[in-house]
């Protein structure tokens, strides 16, 4: 691209246009030169890395600091944090009370830094419910954060979904397509995707690209509503270059899940995929989705 | 200088890999600026005949950038006429052992006898707990991890043969650093807990942590990230990265290639 806005200048008779397209090129260098590896950081000029999925350190909520300090080391400027308290799988409201209050802790504490989500158990019902409206309206919090207490199939889930719509908010919904057997509750790719085709209005977020994100990113294709973040164990060469491939770039986000900042947000740059879709991956696509 | 414990060459039946072979491997070193990787066959996974699996060993005796690591099955019948046929391949670094796809326990007599030569020759033994996450393996092919109990083990039984422990979760690492052996390492070649790098160096000391990159079925810079960003000194970096690894694998850089296999 380069090489062929340097030939349209040498080739142009009009030397304003020449200085147009000199200047363009330049900017676009400058603006690609923002993601670079080294030891002095990722050399970030003007993105704010953001981490999509990121939750309160289990039994020690107070160990948040660290992790934003870790953050700044990696140039994560913002964080986007949920609780599931003491990582039951069915978690009884009064839990997910305690969880949504160390969220609001956190943002206090680190404002600016940390956004928040708030989880629920759908299974919770009506008094769940005004949970979730009490994190968005009294805390601030940004949006939902569904785990494995229900399948997202499931009908209890519904009206959640639908008051993250009525607030503009994603829905961050857990799921994974694990060969050695997923949890009585947890979502696959699969449910994920009807789920969504349920809820046209509603923007999801599926976590870890549904796990084994060959499929998970073929499962969520074509639900237009759905984005997928790149968060977990799984770190495979080529993962993130089949969902950009599948989805777009638009429809992918980097999140961490507490794993090391470092190698998670290394993931996004080592892909093979152009810079200006890292930087969507990194930062823009949340952006967008949670108005930050 | 980085050197990288775990990487493999051939090919992985399950999905294509964007850079697999020679020069495959080759550019994903280039980009992270690894100088040297030892390197084992995916071959050795799969095929019955340790000495067809272990073949291309031959291609790398060459090669400056890349150290040949033998992984051998010992539950085959010609792992004795296999070892015995290595003494004239000067230039193997180290035996890879495979007990999770080769079904076997580290304390068989055929896995000791494995021991036994690698005491013998001065080599170290690296073990991969996994090759990939469980939870991604094809229905048909399960393939347990090996549990970190079973290296430490095995460590304590040869305690003059060192043991690399790969592709571990940060508990499975704590819990091999934990026992204090001298001659057991842990390799980073797996996305950790945050943090876990700097806690593991305050707690255990660096001397026995290495980085692996399970590449080409992993980028390399995800957990070479880890390292280089790690709340901790360049010094410590160095000996993860490059320092440990050289003393182990007994490598000079300085010498020339020990030529080619034989």
């Amino acid at each position: 691209m380069r090489r062929l806005l340097r030939f349209i200048v040498h080739r142009s008779k009009e030397p304003e246009i020449g200085l147009i397209l000199e200047i363009r090129t330049a900017f676009q260098r400058a603006q690609n030169s923002h993601i670079m590896w080294g030891d002095g950081g990722y050399g970030v000029r003007s993105m704010r890395i953001i981490d999509a999925h990121i939750h309160i350190p289990r039994e020690d909520p107070s160990g948040v600091g660290n992790l934003v300090k870790a953050a700044e080391r990696n140039g994560i400027g913002a964080l986007c944090f949920s609780s599931l308290g003491s990582w039951e799988y069915e978690p009884p409201l009064e839990a997910c009370v305690r969880a949504n209050g160390e969220v609001k802790w956190a943002m206090d504490r680190y404002p600016g830094t940390v956004v928040g989500l708030c989880y629920v158990n759908p299974a919770s019902g009506e008094a769940g419910l005004r949970e979730f409206e009490r994190c968005i309206d009294d805390y601030g919090m940004r949006g939902l954060k569904l785990w494995v207490a229900r399948r997202c199939t499931d009908p209890s889930v519904d009206p959640f979904i639908e008051a993250a719509v009525g607030y503009g908010v994603p829905v961050l919904q857990h799921a994974w397509l694990k060969s050695t057997g997923n949890l009585p509750h947890e979502s696959t790719p699969t449910d994920v995707a009807e789920m969504a085709a349920m809820h046209p209005d509603a923007t999801i977020i599926m976590a870890h690209i549904g796990g084994n994100w060959e499929v998970g990113a073929k499962a969520v294709k074509d639900c237009r509503n759905v984005l997928v973040d790149t968060c977990g164990t799984i770190c495979d060469a080529g993962m993130i270059e089949y969902a950009v491939k599948a989805l777009g770039a638009d429809r992918v986000v980097y999140g961490s899940d507490n794993y090391d900042f470092a190698g998670q947000v290394a993931k996004v740059l080592s892909a093979e995929i152009t810079d200006e879709e890292k930087e969507q991956i990194l930062s823009g696509n949340i952006e967008r989705v949670m108005g930050l | 200088m980085i050197v990288d414990v775990n990487a493999f060459l051939g090919l992985w039946p399950f999905r294509p890999l964007g850079h697999s072979g020679i020069d495959g491997l080759e550019r994903l070193m280039g980009r992270s600026g690894i100088s040297h990787a030892l390197v084992s066959p995916f071959e050795s996974l799969f095929y019955r005949d340790n000495a067809v699996a272990n073949g291309f060993l031959r291609e790398l005796g060459g090669l400056k950038s890349m150290c040949p690591i033998a992984a051998i099955n010992p539950s085959l019948p010609d792992v004795g006429d296999f070892l015995r046929g290595m003494d004239g391949l000067r230039a193997i670094k180290g035996l890879k052992l495979h007990p999770d796809y080769h079904g076997y326990d580290l304390n068989d007599d055929s896995a000791k006898a494995a021991f036994d030569f690698a005491e013998e020759r001065g080599l170290p033994v690296i073990i991969p707990l996994r090759i990939q996450d469980e939870r991604l393996h094809p229905k048909f092919a399960m393939v347990p991890p090996t549990p970190a109990k079973a290296l430490i083990e095995v460590a304590r039984l040869y305690p003059k043969v060192n043991v690399l422990a790969c592709n571990a979760r940060s508990d499975e690492l704590g819990d091999a650093l934990g026992n204090n052996l001298s001659n057991l390492h842990a390799v980073v070649s797996w996305v950790q807990e945050e943090g876990f790098v700097a806690s593991a160096v305050r707690e255990h000391g660096c001397d026995r942590l290495m980085w692996g990159s399970n590449m080409p079925l992993q980028y390399p810079e995800p957990t070479l990230e880890q390292i280089r960003k790690a709340d901790v000194g360049s010094g410590e970096k160095e000996r993860i990265l490059a320092g440990n690894a050289v003393e182990v694998f007994n490598i000079n850089f300085r010498e020339p290639d020990a030529g080619p296999l034989r």
